[in-house]
């Protein structure tokens, strides 16, 4: 019994916290876990960090030496827009989408130990487009709607070992869970559909490591595995000439892995009261997105089996992220952030559905501390891209000559607390 | 390979902004900073000069205490009150187990100021804010410990 009982509190937690993300924006990462690494416009490696070093470099739960539980989220509102080639432009409705974070850090008695345990969303994307011009050109005036939901979220145990005074290391498990739903021109006979329930679960591990060089320089680095997500148990409907909407249950869809990803951070104490930081890394979309292909079987009127492939080969992606912090008073610090990762969209594939355009996020943020708590707040801007599809001009490119914009507004707050 | 550019260009904005950073100096201390000894030290010069202790519990990979170091303990007004009216101590959790488990002390960075007659006079936890670690200072060494509480005290400044 407890065998199965373990296992649903687990699924019913990540599925609790699953978030309906908007484009998360270092291609479906998040810039940064929590308002102090996201006021750093994510450059968090090398840079002491309490319970979301689970989602950070975990080697800096090390530094953490207490009991420590932080609770926050982000708010996500996205903003995008897609003109058809040839047709008006349709904006996005609007969206809000909430990104919890919870976490606990404690040391492990006298040792040089520390463990924590936390649920963050890893990233994800959305979009909801209504009255959408199907094909401007053939079709004028046919409208219908195009929309996405993905979300990752990972449940993270997480510990981290003082090797020396200088050198720290740390190890989490992601225990992930993801999900997926989407609209594709559903009024669209025999070619657009809805897609629902598609759910994976997935094991990835991330290692990081922490060196202080001297009073002034830190290093470190970080490396997460792929997530494979095996996504089954959907649904979907198609309207099909002379069967009207045709029903499938047993849905699955591959192709779709969350990316391996290295980074390397340092940070500099410049002052007394100034610390700057930098991070870089490489996410590799390229081997984790290439054809997503949906498949459906078992339909409730005989319909044939499906097989729809979303072409997307998405390229790797280099993330800079610099941070500064500064202390205003003993109370009261700020911080100011830039970030800059270059699409991993290819406009030959460039879809509205899936439009992790933004490349350059300006980032600002703030603690206040007093007793044993903090409350940390921070504002993310991602600057509007916008990109158009110039790949061929055929069936199996049904986006031809879009052009897709893409804005963000993230507000960040959590709350501490040391004991 | 635009992106590798961009890379190259924010590593050279960074070495530069290192260099142009005032970086910290020991003469900002004013003085060579706090005269930190071991506990067993600080006992034997407690007993030759009956001055309270001041025990600093830490560790050195600690971000807070790092902090509480950075913050309160490298202030030259903070140094200089300290190595006149106290014998500092500093203890690291992990190398000095013992002197950690006397104390009872499982948190860093803990402060404990020990009287002359050896009974504790005060006790805080965590990043403390200078001003107030000042008014700890001032509430040991002019020995008000002996009539009222730490909480009293502060409220009965002006």
């Amino acid at each position: 019994m407890k065998k199965r009982v373990i296992p649903g509190l687990i699924v019913a937690t990540l599925m609790f916290f699953t978030p309906l993300n908007g484009w998360a924006t270092n291609g479906m990462n998040m810039i940064g876990t929590g308002a102090v690494s996201a006021g750093m416009g994510g450059a968090d490696v090398a840079v002491p960090a309490g319970c979301t070093a689970i989602a950070g470099n975990p080697a800096q739960l090390a530094t953490t030496c207490n009991r420590v539980i932080t609770v926050g989220s982000a708010l996500m509102f996205p903003d995008m827009e897609d003109q058809p080639s040839g047709g008006s432009n349709v904006d996005n409705e609007f969206q809000m989408f909430p990104v919890p974070f919870i976490g606990y850090a404690q040391r492990i008695g006298t040792s040089r130990w520390s463990a924590g345990i936390g649920v963050f969303a890893q990233g994800g994307m959305g979009v909801d487009f209504q009255d959408v011009e199907v094909d401007p050109v053939n079709a004028p005036g046919f409208k219908d709607d195009l929309m996405s939901e993905v979300g990752f979220v990972r449940l993270s145990p997480t510990i981290a070992y003082n090797v020396s005074d200088k050198l720290t290391m740390g190890a989490s498990l992601y225990a992930g869970y993801a999900t997926i739903k989407y609209d594709f021109f559903p009024s669209l006979a025999n070619m657009g559909h809805k897609v629902r329930d598609l759910s994976s679960f997935t094991l990835a591990g991330r290692f990081g490591v922490n060196y202080q060089i001297n009073d002034k320089w830190s290093v470190g680095a970080t490396y997460t595995s792929e997530s494979s997500l095996d996504f089954d148990d959907g649904e979907l409907t198609m309207n099909m000439t002379g069967l009207g909407e045709v029903k499938y249950d047993n849905v699955k869809m591959d192709g779709f892995t969350w990316p391996r990803q290295v980074e390397l951070g340092a940070a500099y104490r410049a002052t007394p009261k100034l610390l700057l930081a930098m991070d870089l890394s490489w996410i590799n979309w390229s081997s984790a997105i290439k054809t997503v292909t949906v498949t459906a079987s078992d339909s409730d009127k005989g319909g044939p089996p499906l097989e729809i492939p979303f072409k997307m080969d998405w390229d790797d992606q280099y993330v800079v992220a610099i941070g500064a912090e500064y202390e205003l008073t003993e109370s009261f610090k700020v911080r100011a952030g830039y970030n800059y990762g270059n699409t991993p969209v290819t406009n030959v594939n460039l879809s509205p559905i899936f439009p992790a355009l933004v490349e350059h996020h300006a980032t600002v943020g703030f603690t206040y501390s007093w007793t044993n708590w903090d409350l940390d707040f921070a504002y993310e801007h991602a600057f509007k891209n916008t990109e158009t599809n110039d790949g061929a001009m055929d069936g199996s490119n049904p986006f031809y000559g879009s052009k897709v914009s893409h804005t963000m507004d993230t507000f960040n707050v959590q709350m501490s607390y040391r004991f | 390979m635009k992106g590798i550019k961009l890379i190259l260009i924010a590593l050279a904005a960074v070495v530069t902004l290192t260099h142009l950073a005032v970086p910290v100096t020991a003469g900002e201390h004013g003085e060579q900073g706090v005269q930190w000894l071991t506990y067993e030290q600080g006992l034997e010069k407690q007993r030759e000069l009956k001055k309270p202790l001041l025990l600093f519990f830490h560790l050195s990979y600690c971000y807070r205490c790092k902090d509480m170091e950075r913050k309160v303990y490298e202030d030259s007004k903070v140094i200089s009150y300290i190595n006149q009216h106290f014998i500092p101590v500093i203890v690291d959790l992990d190398k000095e187990k013992q002197t950690a488990k006397l104390f009872e002390v499982n948190y860093t960075p803990t402060h404990v100021f020990i009287a002359p007659d050896g009974s504790t006079a005060l006790r805080e936890k965590d990043v403390i804010k200078k001003s107030r670690f000042e008014r700890m200072l001032e509430y040991v060494a002019e020995g008000k410990y002996k009539t009222i509480d730490f909480d009293t005290y502060e409220k009965s400044l002006p």
